[in-house]
C-alpha cells in the first residue's frame, strides 16, 4: 500500500497515476528508439522519400502534395476523320499515344488534358482555321486555374523515358537549359536583334527550333499576364489576310512573324535544345541528316520523340510502334536508371 | 535530535535529521527513489539550512575552465564583431543595394520634326515643355524623330514615329510611371494643372471615362466597357469626331504598355495602309483584341487636346490644358500663324 507522505502531492484518482505514466512515456521512446536505431533512420528514410519524392522512384508508396502545377496538353483526334478516313491504324497510333501520356502523367502527378482537335468548318476565312491551338490553350488554362505551365503534345509524339520528370529534364536549371539569342542556331535567319529587347523578363514561352523554324509539335507556356496578351493577339485578321496563303504552318509561321518584329515577344520567349524535349526521327527533315541538334538518340536517351510531318508520306503507325518498342526495350536495359540520376 | 554536517555530494533529497529518514524501510515498490513528506522537507529546511557547498575544483580543472572561458568569449567578440560591421555595411549602402530604378513619377515626351520646321520654332515648343515640366518635377524627353525612321515602313506617314518614340522613352526611364506624349504642334496652355490631379489620379479619372461609347464613332459596334475599375486604366487617350486622336495620350510604363506599342507598331499594320494610319491601326486592334481596349481609358478630348478651331465639345476655351494644332500641316492652314496666336496668349506658371 501506497503511504500518503511519498509523494509531495498524493495522487488521489486515476488520472494522476495516468499524468505520471505518461511523464515517463518520452524516456521510454528515447530507450526504444536508442535500441533500435537503424531500423528508425531506414523507416525516416522511406518516409523522406514518399513525401518528397516527386519524380517517380518507383514502388516507392508516394503522397501527392495537391494539385500539380504542370498540365500535359495532348491534342488527338486532329481532323477529326472529316478531310481523311480514320482507319484501324490511326486508332492504334491514337491509343498507343494517349496510353503512352496517361502513364507518364500519373507517374508524375501531372495533370493531362486531351483535347479533342477535329475541324471546324463554321465560316470559313473567319473562324480561326488552324489557330484553334490557340483556343485550346486558353480554354485548358481556364480548366485548370491553379497550374502553372503547360506542356503542349501533338498526337504523333512518344516519351521515351519515362522516369525523367519535368523539372528534372527542363524547369530545375532553367536558365541553363534554355537560351534567348539566336547568334548560335538560327535556321530561319530571323533578324538576331531588334531594339527594345527586355533579355532579364521572365519566361513565359520555350519554344524548340527544328530545321525550317520554331516547332510547336512540343513545347511549354506559361500562366501570365504575357501569356494572355499573346494568346490575344496570336490571330488577328490583318495579320491572317496579308499573309495566311503565305503561312503554310498556320500559328507557326504567325508566332515566327511576331517574334521578328514585336520586342515583347522576344522578350519573354526563349528557346529550348531540340532534343530535350522534341527530336525527330529519321525521316523528318531529311535534309539535315547527321545534325546531332535535331534527331533522336537513343544512346543519350532522348525524353521525347516527335514523328512530326509523319501523315504526309512516311508510316506514322510503323514509327509509333518501333519507337514504343524500342521505348520498353530502352526501360528493361537500364531500369536502374531512375535510382541514378 | 541530532546536527550533522551533509555529506560532500550534494543531490541528497533529503537530509539526515530530518524525522522521515525513518521511514526509508516502508515497502514502496513502486518507487525506486526515497522521496519524504513536503511538510517534513519544509520542516528541515527551516531548522537545517544547508550550509555552503565546498569547492572541489582542483588546479587541473581551473586551468580548463578558465581556457574554456577565454575560448567563449572570443567566440562571441568575434560574432559581435561580424554583427556589428554588418549592421553598419546595411544602414549606409542598402538604399544602393535595392534595385528598384528612380525616377519622376511623369515624363513628357516629345518628338521634333527638324526636317519640316525651323530651330526657333523647335526651339519655343521646348521651352514651353521645360516650363511645365519643371514647375511639376516631371521628367522631359526630347528626341528628333527622324532617330527612329529607320524602323518606319513608309517615311512619309509620320504618325508612325511617336511609337518606337514611346518605346525609347520607356526603356530610357525604368523608373517612371506615366508617360505622356504630346505632340509637336501642340501647346501647354495652363501649365498650372499636373497631370496627376487634372488626369491620372483614380478617382478623377474614374470619373473622366467614357463608357459604353463606340469605338470608331459615330456607331461601331463594339464599345468601351462599362465596369472596368479605372485603377485599372493603363492606356489614356481622346477621341474626336473622327475616331481616336494619337496627338496626345498616356501610356504606363508596363507589360501591357509594351505589348500594345510593339503590336500597333507591327509591320503589317503599317503595310495594311489603314486609311488613318496609325489611328486606325489604334482602332484595329481596340476593336478586335480585347486585352488591349479592356485597360483603355477614353476621356473627353478637351482635358488634353482641345483643338482651338474645333467645334463643339472639342472647341478650345481658355483655362483649357492643351491646345492642340493637329492638322495644321496642310495646305489650307499655317501652322506657324496659329501658333503666334496661341502662343502669345498662353498661361505662365504661377509660383
Amino acid at each position: 500500500m501506497k503511504d500518503k507522505d511519498d509523494y509531495l502531492f498524493s495522487p488521489a484518482s486515476r488520472t494522476s497515476r495516468m499524468l505520471n505514466r505518461l511523464r515517463r512515456l518520452p524516456t521510454r521512446l528515447r530507450q526504444v528508439l536508442l535500441r533500435r536505431r537503424i531500423l528508425f533512420v531506414l523507416l525516416l528514410v522511406v518516409l523522406c522519400y514518399s513525401i518528397f519524392a516527386n519524380s517517380g522512384v518507383p514502388f516507392f508508396p508516394r503522397f501527392p502534395w495537391g494539385s500539380s502545377k504542370f498540365v500535359i496538353i495532348l491534342a488527338v483526334n486532329q481532323g477529326g476523320g472529316v478531310m481523311q478516313w480514320k482507319g484501324p491504324k490511326e486508332w492504334a497510333v491514337e491509343r498507343t499515344s494517349i496510353a503512352n501520356k496517361k502513364a507518364y502523367a500519373d507517374r508524375h502527378g501531372y495533370h493531362l488534358a486531351i483535347q479533342d482537335m477535329s475541324i471546324k468548318k463554321r465560316y470559313a476565312h473567319e473562324w480561326r482555321e488552324s489557330w484553334e491551338k490557340v483556343d485550346v490553350i486558353r480554354q485548358t488554362m481556364k480548366q485548370y486555374p491553379k497550374a502553372e505551365w503547360f506542356w503542349w503534345l501533338d498526337l504523333h509524339t512518344y516519351i521515351m523515358e519515362p522516369s525523367i520528370s519535368l523539372e528534372k529534364q527542363v524547369f530545375n536549371r532553367l536558365d541553363n537549359n534554355t537560351y534567348r539569342s539566336l547568334i548560335d542556331y538560327n535556321p530561319l535567319n530571323l533578324p538576331v536583334e531588334i531594339p527594345f529587347v527586355d533579355s532579364t523578363h521572365q519566361i513565359n514561352l520555350i519554344v524548340p527550333q527544328d530545321c525550317g523554324g520554331f516547332n510547336l509539335g512540343s513545347f511549354l507556356i506559361r500562366r501570365s499576364e504575357w501569356t494572355d496578351f499573346l494568346l490575344d493577339i496570336w490571330w488577328d485578321p490583318v495579320f491572317y489576310e496579308q499573309r495566311h496563303m503565305q503561312w503554310e504552318h498556320k500559328e507557326q509561321d504567325a508566332l515566327e512573324h511576331m517574334y521578328s518584329n514585336q520586342a515583347w515577344i522576344r522578350s519573354g520567349t526563349a528557346f529550348i535544345p531540340q532534343r530535350l524535349i522534341n527530336s525527330f526521327p529519321d525521316g523528318a527533315c531529311a535534309e539535315q541528316r547527321g545534325d546531332k541538334r535535331i534527331f533522336y538518340n537513343q544512346d543519350e536517351h532522348d525524353f521525347v520523340v516527335n514523328m512530326a510531318g509523319c501523315e504526309w508520306g512516311r508510316d506514322c503507325y510503323g514509327e509509333m510502334e518501333h519507337f514504343k518498342k524500342l521505348s520498353a526495350a530502352l526501360q528493361r536495359k537500364s531500369w536502374w536508371r531512375p535510382f541514378s540520376k | 535530535m541530532h546536527f550533522s554536517i551533509p555529506s560532500r555530494s550534494a543531490d541528497q533529497t533529503t537530509l539526515p535529521g530530518s524525522p522521515s529518514f525513518k521511514a526509508k524501510s516502508r515497502a514502496s515498490s513502486h518507487r525506486t527513489g526515497y522521496a519524504p513528506s513536503f511538510f517534513a522537507r519544509l520542516r528541515s529546511l527551516i531548522l537545517h539550512p544547508a550550509p555552503p557547498l565546498q569547492s572541489s575544483t582542483t588546479p587541473e580543472k581551473k586551468r580548463q575552465s578558465t581556457r574554456r572561458t577565454t575560448v567563449s568569449v572570443l567566440v562571441i567578440a568575434v560574432f559581435a564583431v561580424v554583427a556589428i560591421f554588418f549592421t553598419i555595411m546595411y544602414v549606409l549602402f542598402a538604399n544602393i543595394a535595392t534595385l528598384d530604378p528612380t525616377g519622376p513619377r511623369v515624363v513628357l515626351v516629345l518628338g521634333l520634326d527638324n526636317t519640316k520646321y525651323k530651330d526657333d520654332y523647335l526651339a519655343k515648343i521646348v521651352e514651353n515643355r521645360k516650363e511645365y515640366a519643371d514647375a511639376h518635377g516631371y521628367g522631359l524627353y526630347v528626341r528628333y524623330v527622324s532617330d527612329f525612321k529607320n524602323l518606319v515602313h513608309d517615311v512619309t506617314k509620320q504618325g508612325w514615329q511617336k511609337l518606337p518614340l514611346m518605346r525609347s522613352a520607356m526603356q530610357a526611364n525604368p523608373g517612371s510611371t506615366y508617360f505622356w506624349y504630346l505632340d509637336q504642334n501642340a501647346i501647354i496652355m495652363n501649365p498650372n494643372l499636373d497631370i496627376e490631379s487634372h488626369i491620372t489620379d483614380v478617382k478623377r479619372l474614374n470619373s473622366l471615362v467614357l463608357r459604353d461609347v463606340p469605338v470608331v464613332p459615330p456607331d461601331s459596334t463594339i464599345r468601351t466597357y462599362r465596369h472596368v475599375p479605372a485603377d485599372r486604366m493603363k492606356f489614356i487617350i481622346a477621341q474626336d469626331h473622327e475616331g481616336f486622336q494619337t496627338g496626345s495620350f498616356i501610356l504606363k510604363n508596363e507589360e501591357y504598355s509594351w505589348y500594345v506599342l510593339d503590336a500597333w507598331f507591327d509591320k503589317l499594320y503599317q503595310e495594311y495602309k489603314f486609311q488613318k494610319d496609325e489611328k486606325g491601326a489604334l482602332e484595329h486592334l481596340a476593336q478586335w483584341h480585347p486585352t488591349v481596349l479592356s485597360k483603355m481609358a477614353i476621356i473627353p478630348q478637351r482635358i488634353f487636346n482641345a483643338y482651338p478651331n474645333g467645334v463643339g465639345e472639342s472647341m478650345y476655351q481658355d483655362g483649357d490644358f492643351v491646345a492642340s494644332l493637329s492638322g495644321c500641316d496642310t495646305p489650307e492652314r499655317s501652322c506657324l500663324r496659329e501658333f503666334e496666336r496661341l502662343w502669345d496668349n498662353r498661361g505662365r506658371v504661377v509660383n
